[in-house]
C-alpha cells in the first residue's frame, strides 16, 4: 500500500500524528493522478495550485501547534457541477464554458475546506447529469479503472473512477436518480446517497430541483462518516434542505447491527437484477442477518414519476439553451432534454402528486423495517458504446435501464449506502448494493455498512497503475 | 397515442415553445417521449384523490418559533 492508497481514515491519522506531512500526501495524490488520468480519464480540471495553497495551510496549522481539523490534509476531487472559487463550472458541458466563474466555493466545498480537506480538481459526469455511463462527448468517456474498456457508470462517472483508480480517497457527486449509487456499484467504491433535504446544494449546478441530492463516494465506510458529518447542517438558503441541525454518525459506526430489522427486497428489486446482481444482495443479506424478504410499495410508478418529474425539470431548465444551441449539447442526451421540455403539465402534476402518497407508502414500510437491501444495478458495468442491456430475457436500453434500482428509493427521499460487493459471473467486476434506511437514519445505514466491510463483504480492489 | 399523433405532438408544442425542431430532430424526441408517455400511463393507475396534492418544496416563510407566539 502506497501513501496515495491509504484509506482515508489511516491518512487523516498519519497527517494528525505527523507521520505524513499534509503536502507529502497531496504530491503523492498527484503522482497517482497523473499516472493514472490518461487511461481512466476521470478528471477535467486540476487545482493543483490551490492543493498546495491549502497543504501547506494544514502544515503551518501543526507547525504552529494547533489542533488539527477532522479531514486534516485528505486530498479529494468534486464532480465538475460543483462551484469552485474562480473557475467556471462546466456540469460536463461546453455550453457552460462561456458562464464567468465562480464568484465561491459550493456550500459542501466550503465545509471540506473547513475540515481540512484538500481540493485538487474537479471530475467528468454525464452532462448535466443526465446519464447513468459518463460517455461524456465532449470530454471522452470516464473508463472503469478495473476494466478500461467498460463505463464508469454516471453521471458521477469521474468520482466514481477516481476512487476506484486510488487518485483520491474521497470525491463528491450528485444523485437525482442513482448518479451516486450507479457509479459506486459498478466501480467497486462505496457511495452515501443521503436523505432528500439533509445535505446543502448550493453552489452546484442543478438537474431536477425536487430530486437532486449530493453525497459523497469513497474509499471506506469511515470515509463515507467523517466526509458526511463534515458536510451536515442546516442551509436556510438552498429551499431543498430540510435539515435543522447536525446529526452526527461517525461515533456510530461500530454500533453493529443487532436488534435492527434488517430485510430483502424481492419484488421490482429481484425481477430486474439479473443472477450476479441477486447474489450479490443475497450475500449481503447473509452477512446482516436479514429475516425476511419485504415488497417496497409501488416501486414501478415510482420510478416512473422520477423518470417524468426528471425529464420535466430538466428539460424546462435547459429549454432557453435548447432553442438556440441544441448543436453543443451532448449528443446522447439532447433529444431526451427536448422531450422533456414539451411533455405535458398533466403528466408532470400527477408525478408530484403521486410523490407525496408514494412517500407516505415507503415511510409506513420503514415501520415494519430499519435497513433494507437491494442490488444498486440490475449488471456490472457494461462496455463503452453498449446500447442495450439483456436483463433476465427482457432487452432494455442499457442508458435509462443502469438506474431500475436506483430510482424507485430516491424517488422517496431515502438514505441509501452503495456497498461494494464482487460477486461471481462478473468477469471481476463489482456491483454495488443499496443499503436503504427511513428518511434521516443514515446511522443505520452506515452501521450496516460497517458490519459489510468488518466482515469482509464489501470491499475495494486495487487497480494497478 | 399513435407514433404520428406523438411526431405531430411533438412539432406542435416544440411550435408553441419557439423551439427549433427538424424533422430528424422530431423523430427522435418522439421516440422519447413515446417511452415517458408509457411511464404516465403508469400513474394513470395511481388512485388520487381530489385531496392529493403535489409533493411539498415551496414555503412562503419558515414556520415561525414557538416564541414568535407570545
Amino acid at each position: 500500500m502506497t501513501m496515495a492508497t491509504l484509506p482515508l481514515a489511516q491518512l487523516a491519522a498519519a497527517i494528525a500524528a505527523g507521520e505524513i506531512s499534509a503536502r507529502e500526501a497531496l504530491e503523492a495524490c498527484i503522482a497517482r493522478i497523473e499516472a493514472t488520468d490518461r487511461d481512466v480519464n476521470a478528471f477535467t480540471g486540476k487545482s493543483y495550485a490551490r492543493a498546495r495553497d491549502e497543504a501547506g495551510a494544514i502544515d503551518a496549522m501543526r507547525a504552529r501547534g494547533e489542533t488539527l481539523p477532522v479531514l486534516a490534509g485528505v486530498p479529494y476531487a468534486v464532480k465538475n457541477l460543483f462551484d469552485i472559487e474562480g473557475e467556471v463550472t462546466l456540469a460536463g458541458s461546453i455550453v457552460n464554458r462561456g458562464n464567468a466563474p465562480a464568484a465561491a466555493d459550493a456550500v459542501l466545498v466550503q465545509r471540506l475546506k473547513a475540515a481540512g480537506a484538500v481540493l485538487v480538481g474537479s471530475l467528468n459526469m454525464d452532462e448535466y447529469a443526465y446519464g447513468f455511463t459518463t460517455e461524456n462527448t465532449h470530454y471522452g468517456p470516464t473508463r472503469n479503472p478495473h476494466d478500461l474498456k467498460r463505463m464508469s457508470g454516471g453521471s458521477s462517472g469521474g468520482s466514481g473512477a477516481a476512487v476506484a483508480a486510488g487518485q483520491v480517497p474521497l470525491a463528491l457527486g450528485s444523485d437525482t436518480n442513482g448518479s451516486i449509487r450507479v457509479p459506486a456499484s459498478l466501480c467497486g467504491v462505496w457511495g452515501l446517497k443521503p436523505t432528500f433535504g439533509r445535505l446543502s446544494r448550493r453552489g452546484s449546478y442543478p438537474f431536477v430541483h425536487s430530486i437532486d441530492h449530493l453525497g459523497p463516494l469513497a474509499d471506506s465506510v469511515e470515509a463515507l462518516a467523517l466526509s458526511y458529518d463534515a458536510m451536515q447542517g442546516p442551509d436556510a438558503l438552498d429551499p431543498g434542505c430540510h435539515a435543522l441541525r447536525v446529526q452526527p454518525v461517525t461515533g456510530q459506526l461500530t454500533a453493529d447491527v443487532r436488534g435492527l430489522r434488517i430485510g430483502l427486497l424481492g419484488g421490482w428489486f429481484d425481477n430486474n437484477a439479473t443472477p450476479p446482481a441477486r447474489a450479490a444482495a443475497a450475500s449481503v443479506a447473509k452477512a446482516l442477518g436479514a429475516t425476511g424478504v419485504a415488497l417496497w410499495p409501488d416501486a414501478e410508478q415510482g420510478r416512473a414519476a422520477a423518470f417524468i418529474i426528471t425529464s420535466c425539470e430538466g428539460g424546462s431548465l435547459h429549454l432557453p439553451d435548447l432553442r438556440t444551441r441544441a448543436a453543443e449539447f451532448e449528443p446522447l442526451s439532447v433529444d431526451r432534454f427536448i422531450a422533456g421540455a414539451l411533455q405535458p403539465a398533466d403528466w408532470y402534476l400527477k408525478a408530484q402528486r403521486f410523490r407525496r402518497i408514494y412517500r407516505d407508502r415507503v415511510n409506513a414500510l420503514f415501520e415494519q423495517w430499519d435497513v433494507l437491501i437491494a442490488p444498486a444495478t440490475p449488471v456490472s458495468a457494461p462496455l463503452i458504446g453498449d446500447e442495450w442491456l439483456d436483463i433476465n430475457g427482457t432487452r432494455h436500453p442499457s442508458r435509462p435501464a443502469m438506474g431500475l434500482l436506483t430510482q424507485p428509493v430516491s424517488c422517496a427521499g431515502c438514505p441509501v449506502v452503495a456497498a461494494p460487493t464482487w460477486p461471481e459471473g462478473t468477469g471481476g467486476m463489482p456491483i454495488g448494493v443499496q443499503l436503504i434506511a427511513a428518511s434521516w437514519r443514515e446511522d443505520l445505514a452506515l452501521r450496516a455498512a460497517h458490519v459489510l466491510q468488518a466482515t469482509g463483504v464489501a470491499h475495494l480492489k486495487g487497480v494497478t497503475p | 397515442m399513435t407514433e404520428q399523433n406523438i411526431v405531430d405532438y411533438v412539432r406542435a408544442a416544440a411550435a408553441a415553445l419557439d423551439l427549433p425542431l427538424d424533422d430528424a430532430a422530431a423523430q427522435r424526441v418522439a421516440t422519447h417521449l413515446a417511452r415517458t408517455a408509457a411511464m404516465a400511463r403508469l400513474l394513470d393507475a395511481a388512485a388520487l384523490v381530489p385531496g392529493d396534492e403535489p409533493a411539498e418544496v415551496f414555503r412562503p416563510a419558515p414556520f415561525p418559533d414557538a416564541g414568535a407566539d407570545e
